[in-house]
């Protein structure tokens, strides 16, 4: 523990020292005024506390002094001099050798009985050397073994390592097509008849064989190797938790010990590793979330004694892995939020109007402190407010694609549990297509993919819902949500895929045409042309080099609230409507043959026209609107086969499907039928109902 | 005697006209000696000719696999993977008032750098680099279609055609190129 205040105290000390010595520069050149001996004065002051704090008692007599020089000079009782300058030189050389000293153990001695005379005396001593530390060369040390780089630079080189991923994948490809002309070749070896050629030919390919089976090798090597050295790239770019922690501990105890609140802050998990990236979008938020605790949750000692609580307030901040995620929980003991206040502070400050107050269940209220406008300066103390609030916290965890949820018990205390993806630049996420295109869902955010039935499909109010384990939730369109047209296509309804996705423990679900099950995609953003851009996060790059867009879920969800829902059980029903409707066109001259068909189809829900010949039939087909026809070959005037041939080459009957039903049974007749363009000939004699209704469903069914 | 005649003529002929050319070419050599000359690269956009900069113009590329964005303008016509950078396709015809729309079959992009960002350029054709003498750029008349006025340099006529020289600094500088959605 004691190293970790060092450390802070050492940059705070370190800051000063600068300070100190600038302002000493600027003496030596004459150049001074009240206010900059006021600010040297400051330093010397508040270095000679914070070292008193962590019980550097020598370091703490040197700033003593040196802030005494720095009194007596703005009182005037003294006036500067280089002899003095130089002194206070020495003093700040002998702080900065005392850290030194701290953190080395002992390795360092310094004269500080020497230097405590020289200021005290205002007299430089004779030797001037502090201490046989080369402060500088020690830090020196430490750089040698780490090399700074941009993440620029790294970023290129993740990029160009998924690069060599796609063209690892395409080896493989090529390496399966190999096999498969090689299998051609084995197949016309086979027919070779002379035992020479033979010979010769399985020559060839055993070689290409052997070629095939090394590249193969090769291939997984290179894979193996190249998956390697991606995460070698991705690695680069980690940093532990406590990079950040200790500025989190120094804000909270100071804001905690300003307004008289005793705080026992406890982290834990500092060693859990993060993205570079992530960490810099956590601290503000993180900073956000325990100014928050202290600020608003935290009770001052006597307020707690009243509650019955310890003295002490405890926050505790946990950090672990979860899931390929990772979990971070802050909790606090104090005196939680309570969903009354925070309903009519929203609704004062028009974040929601009476009757959205009224209908909000109070879990869903505390949510209300990350709405854009809940927190400003009046409510906020100057500590939390600085004119933003919460939903600064809220913005930044859509934008590395978080999920932040908040339990609170009035009274009890707080929790707010947030889970982030370890990085920004890898998401593990569930690739899926909308209408023909595909798209990548960051996977934390799905709860589960379904098969929808019709009757897996409620209405509640105007809007669909549909049950998953016996919840309601509400459906909605992926395709109309995007804007993306719907393409044409028979089938939709009889395979509705539906993607349940969560965001702040509300679950929503989507339909989309096809799961493709999840993938582990490098996320990129999408250029500085397309800064943002409405449902979507990023772009990744797909096994075969294309590129495929990150939906943001956040943005769904709030589409989501003011979209209209899905009409699936209205298409259902038009799209029954239609089958039962499916125009027949009869043509036959017999009436038995034509009434025997008109009740076999009708029985089955078609609606059926009658005609009695072919000049009747292309009579009807003119007025009417018909989705297939079935004829006979032999009638008075044209023919079935000659009918069918004028209905070909007419335009809005060219794709009109067409079934010959004939007693005509020869092979050249059932020939005739196809050239004209009959879909289907079916001989009379074996003529039975299952045989045209199974024809008729195969075609428009 | 009549043929040789006329043949030597039309030597005659030759020789001078090699000798006028041959004088016409010094000429020409010290008419442009000292002109600033920049190097442009040309393609045809809606049967229009343009040119910019070769400086800007990072490659030219055949229509690589490209994937539409839902929601976005009609001069923002998709994504591509860019040796593993996202870049956006920007057609211009729209946006300058010229017919076609969409990626032509045999179109080229060509990547460039301006205004702080990199967008591919999509066009029907790409004619080629040539250097382009600054002094015979002529300036570019007033409300010529959609065209923003400051964002052509100007414009070359030879030959009957008209090449309309544009500034993508400028051009791109238009907010209705970067797309910052709520």
């Amino acid at each position: 523990m004691k190293q970790k205040y060092l450390d802070i105290f050492a940059r705070e000390a370190e800051e000063h020292l600068q300070i100190l010595r600038k302002g000493l520069l600027a003496l030596e050149k004459e150049d001074f005024s009240a206010e900059r001996i006021h600010e040297l004065l400051r330093s010397g002051h508040t270095l000679k506390g914070s070292a008193r704090l962590v019980g550097l008692e020598e370091l703490g007599q040197v700033a003593h002094l040196i802030e005494d020089i720095f009194k007596s000079l703005e009182t005037g009782e003294r006036s500067i001099n280089p002899e003095l300058i130089d002194v206070l030189f020495l003093g700040t050389d002998a702080v900065e050798a005392l850290i030194a000293q701290a953190h080395s153990a002992g390795d360092i001695s310094v004269n500080v009985e020497q230097v405590l005379t020289a200021l005290e005396t205002g007299a430089m001593p004779e030797s001037k050397s502090v201490s046989n530390a080369q402060v500088q060369e020690s830090s020196d040390h430490i750089e040698l073994e780490t090399v700074r780089t941009s993440v620029v630079k790294l970023d290129q080189l993740v990029n160009l390592m998924g690069e060599i991923l796609i063209s690892q994948r395409l080896f493989n490809e090529r390496g399966r097509n190999l096999r498969g002309l090689m299998g051609r070749i084995e197949t016309f070896m086979g027919g070779l008849r002379k035992a020479e050629n033979y010979c010769t030919v399985k020559e060839i390919l055993d070689n290409f064989s052997q070629l095939s089976a090394e590249l193969d090798r090769d291939t997984v090597q290179l894979e193996y190797l190249v998956r390697e050295l991606h995460g070698s790239a991705m690695e680069l770019r980690m940093l532990p938790l406590s990079a950040i922690t200790e500025d989190l501990e120094v804000m909270a105890r100071s804001l905690a010990r300003e307004q008289g609140k005793n705080l026992q802050l406890d982290i834990i998990g500092k060693e859990v590793e993060l993205d570079r990236m992530m960490l810099e979008s956590l601290k503000p938020m993180l900073l956000h979330m325990l100014r928050n605790a202290v600020d608003h949750g935290l009770e001052s000692p006597e307020e707690r004694q009243r509650a019955k609580k310890t003295p002490v307030g405890r926050i505790e901040l946990t950090a672990r892995y979860e899931l390929g995620l990772v979990r971070l929980v802050m909790r606090d003991d104090g005196n939680g939020i309570d969903p009354v206040i925070i309903r009519q502070i929203a609704q004062e400050r028009g974040v929601i109007s009476a009757e959205e107050a009224r209908l909000m269940s109070d879990e869903e209220a505390v949510y209300l402190i990350l709405r854009p406008g809940f927190s400003t300066r009046e409510f906020i103390t100057d500590v939390s407010g600085r004119g933003v609030g919460m939903d600064v916290v809220k913005s930044n965890i859509d934008r590395v694609k978080g999920n932040l949820v908040i339990h609170s018990t009035p009274g009890q205390g707080t929790e707010m549990i947030l889970h982030l993806p370890l990085t920004m630049a890898v998401i593990n996420s569930l690739a899926i297509d909308c209408e023909g295109e595909t798209y990548a869902v960051p996977l934390h955010y799905v709860t589960e993919i379904l098969r929808l039935r019709e009757e897996d499909i409620f209405t509640q109010g105007a809007r669909e819902v549909v049950r998953v384990r016996d919840r309601m939730l509400p459906l909605f369109d992926l395709a109309t949500l995007l804007g993306i047209p719907h393409r044409a296509s028979a089938n939709r309804l009889q395979r509705i895929t539906v993607m349940v996705l969560n965001f702040r423990e509300q679950q929503v679900a989507f339909t989309i045409s096809e799961s493709y099950g999840t993938q582990e995609l490098v996320a990129k953003n999408l250029g500085k042309q397309l800064k943002r851009v409405r449902f979507f996060s990023g772009a990744t790059i797909l096994a075969d080099g294309t590129p495929a867009l990150i939906m943001s879920v956040p943005d769904l969800f709030t589409a989501s609230i003011q979209g209209s829902g899905t009409q699936l059980r209205k298409d259902f029903a038009s799209h029954r409507e239609k089958n039962k409707k499916g125009n027949l066109l009869v043509v036959d001259d017999s009436i038995t043959t034509r009434t025997m068909e008109k009740n076999i189809l009708e029985t089955h829900g078609f609606s059926v026209t009658l005609a009695v010949s072919g000049e009747d039939a292309l009579e009807k087909l003119r007025s009417g609107k018909f989705d297939l026809m079935i004829s006979d070959v032999e009638m008075p005037g044209i023919s079935g086969f000659e009918l069918t041939r004028r209905v070909r080459s007419m335009e809005n009957t060219q794709d009109l499907p067409v079934i010959i039903v004939s007693s005509l049974a020869s092979d050249e007749h059932r020939r005739t039928g196809i050239e004209v363009g009959a879909q289907a000939y079916i001989v009379k004699g074996k003529f039975d109902q299952g045989a045209l209704l199974e024809t008729v469903d195969a075609l428009i069914g | 005697m009549a043929n040789d005649q006329h043949s030597g003529n039309e030597i005659k002929a030759v020789l001078d006209e090699m000798r006028r050319e041959y004088w016409r070419g010094l000429e020409e050599v010290d008419h442009n000696a000292g002109k600033e000359l920049v190097d442009y690269l040309a393609f045809v956009i809606g049967n229009e000719n343009f040119a910019v900069p070769t400086s800007i113009a990072r490659e030219v590329l055949r229509l690589p696999r490209q994937i539409p964005v839902p929601n976005m303008p009609e001069h923002i016509l998709g994504v591509f993977n860019l040796r593993g950078e996202i870049i956006a396709i920007t057609d211009l015809r729209p946006i300058f008032g010229l017919p076609g729309r969409g990626i032509p079959d045999q179109g080229k992009l060509i990547v460039m750098a301006a205004a702080g960002i990199e967008t591919a350029i999509v066009v029907e054709r790409v004619v080629g680099t040539r250097n382009i003498i600054l002094d015979d750029v002529e300036p570019f008349p007033e409300g010529l279609g959609g065209i923003p006025r400051d964002a052509v340099t100007g414009q070359l006529t030879e030959d009957g055609k008209l090449t309309v020289l544009l500034d993508m600094h400028q051009l791109l500088s238009h907010t209705e190129f970067v797309i910052e959605q709520q």
